[in-house]
């Protein structure tokens, strides 16, 4: 077969243009020109101490869940926890009517490879802010709920689909079959 | 996809994120019964599919998804949308001494049987320097006089018709002097101070917002704050401005006297709030409020914008006492 570009139908998180050719050096420089995103494969979040946002959420709701939230996320500061540098990000609850004042939950986020270690539940029980501690030193991975940001592995590997399996991963709580494969979107 | 999936968030409350950068998609997956003894490829995945883009801190968009069975049924656990977010959410302005600007107010006199019916709004212009750092008390305050005048172009000439201290680390008015004259002849100023500072949209005052700016504060219920000379219910709101309302504003301020300043950074949308109480019982929809509502932008010094406006509780009425818009800003003697 000629070397060319196929477009193929994937699945959607496969890229949308497949190289075939027997030069490396040609496969190379196509695969740079078609995709750009590869030059910049290496995605970090910027966080600065300071910066915030807010998202807001649907979920199912339930007796203990309202279907609309809104969160206001900050970067309070950078603190050592293992030793390591780590993004304190404080996630507070923006409904008066189902949050009450002081209930937060602070992430602390590795500034090195944007793992999740410790996750601090600061809520008001009996008219007192108590706090409890989830330590996780190998880190908080993979799309689990229940307080989870369910972060993913940066830097991204963009395009890369060397292996797109899933693998059994050992988390300090439990052992998980999990997969992660990013791409450019389709805007 | 990416238009497609942020749209969905637009349906229900504010406007979501958009980006102006590359979009990545990130899906993480978690299969269960995915060993050895699961021959068919699995009993169910938990996916979350992410939308990042590098101008944002956050994803854009997030969906948790599972797919149950060997059919894969889809069912949709949750969804998010990225709907503000800031950098350096402690904003304040910047001032150094020699700094400078001008504003222009459209405003209603007070009514006078001496003047015709029709003539009740004029044009003011008020100049502004920040003419020195000086103590009050422990603290030190940038001296900022101000001149008035009904042309445009004033300079600095002549003493100042009033003079604000406002403080370096909280931005709270704490002195005024007020020129004073008798007969023609300046005398010395009217000196009043106000160690508690002065807050909120009170007429003939400066109407600072309490900086740094809490922006997106959650708490936006009245309260009752004791100011120097009075108590009063108070509120103030704060978040980023929305491009098309400044644009409207700002353009509605090239009308008369010229074109008004355009901000270069990023804007900031302040509501401070006077909620009358001269009926505690009234409803809630029903309480007379005085807001002052201010566009301030990172680039500038003063506010860019600021509208003051009467609503009435009980008959619905709103009235616009005061606009103002900032039209010339500089560095040094102009």
């Amino acid at each position: 077969m000629s070397s060319g570009v196929t477009r193929v139908a994937l699945s959607p998180w496969v890229p949308r243009y497949f190289v075939r050719c027997k030069s490396r050096t040609v496969l190379l420089a196509l695969a740079a020109a078609l995709v750009p995103s590869l030059a910049i494969a290496q995605y970090t979040p910027k966080w600065q101490v300071g910066d915030w946002w807010i998202v807001k959420t649907w979920q199912i709701p339930s007796s203990c869940v309202q279907e609309w939230t809104r969160t206001r996320y900050e970067v309070a500061g950078i603190e050592k926890v293992h030793h390591r540098d780590c993004f304190v990000l404080v996630a507070q609850g923006q409904d008066p009517m189902a949050v009450s004042e002081g209930d937060k939950m602070t992430y602390y986020v590795r500034a090195d490879n944007w793992l999740v270690v410790m996750l601090v539940f600061t809520r008001m029980y009996d008219g007192k802010l108590r706090s409890d501690t989830l330590d996780r030193p190998r880190g908080m991975f993979g799309p689990f709920r229940g307080g989870e940001q369910r972060l993913p592995r940066f830097p991204l590997r963009v395009g890369n689909f060397s292996d797109t399996t899933f693998r059994l991963e050992h988390r300090d709580d439990c052992a998980a079959y999990l997969r992660e494969m990013s791409g450019v979107a389709d805007t | 996809m990416v238009k497609r999936l942020l749209a969905d968030g637009d349906a229900v409350g504010e406007r979501v994120v958009r980006p102006t950068d590359v979009v990545y998609q990130v899906h993480e997956e978690m299969g269960s019964g995915l060993g050895p003894d699961s021959p068919h490829g699995g009993k169910s995945i938990t996916q979350s599919l992410q939308l990042w883009s590098p101008d944002q801190p956050w994803r854009l968009y997030e969906e948790v998804v599972n797919y149950y069975g060997l059919g894969f049924k889809r069912h949709v656990l949750q969804r998010s949308w990225l709907v503000a977010s800031g950098r350096g959410e402690r904003y304040a302005p910047k001032w150094h001494v020699g700094d400078w600007w001008v504003v222009k107010t459209w405003q209603q006199r007070p009514p006078s049987g001496l003047r015709p019916a029709g003539d009740l709004w004029r044009w003011d212009y008020r100049r502004y320097d920040v003419a020195r750092i000086d103590k009050v008390g422990r603290n030190d305050c940038y001296v900022l006089e101000i001149r008035g005048d009904e042309r445009p172009n004033i300079g600095r000439d002549g003493a100042a018709g009033a003079v604000l201290y406002v403080r370096t680390d909280n931005w709270l008015v704490v002195r005024t002097e007020e020129a004073n004259f008798y007969s023609g002849k300046r005398l010395s100023p009217y000196v009043r101070d106000y160690p508690r500072g002065l807050f909120g949209p009170f007429i003939s005052e400066p109407r600072l917002p309490g900086f740094p700016l809490h922006i997106m504060n959650p708490d936006t219920a009245f309260k009752k704050e004791r100011r120097d000379d009075c108590y009063a219910n108070l509120r103030e709101i704060s978040r980023p401005a929305d491009p098309e309302l400044v644009k409207r504003l700002l353009a509605e301020g090239d009308t008369a006297g010229g074109p008004v300043i355009r901000p270069k950074g990023a804007v900031y949308d302040v509501r401070s709030e006077l909620g009358g109480d001269y009926d505690p019982g009234s409803p809630t929809g029903r309480r007379d409020i005085t807001q002052s509502h201010q566009l301030w932008s990172d680039d500038l010094p003063w506010r860019i914008y600021e509208e003051r406006v009467g609503y009435n509780g009980w008959y619905g009425g709103r009235s616009v006492e005061e606009r103002s818009w900032l039209v010339a800003v500089g560095q040094g003697e102009k």
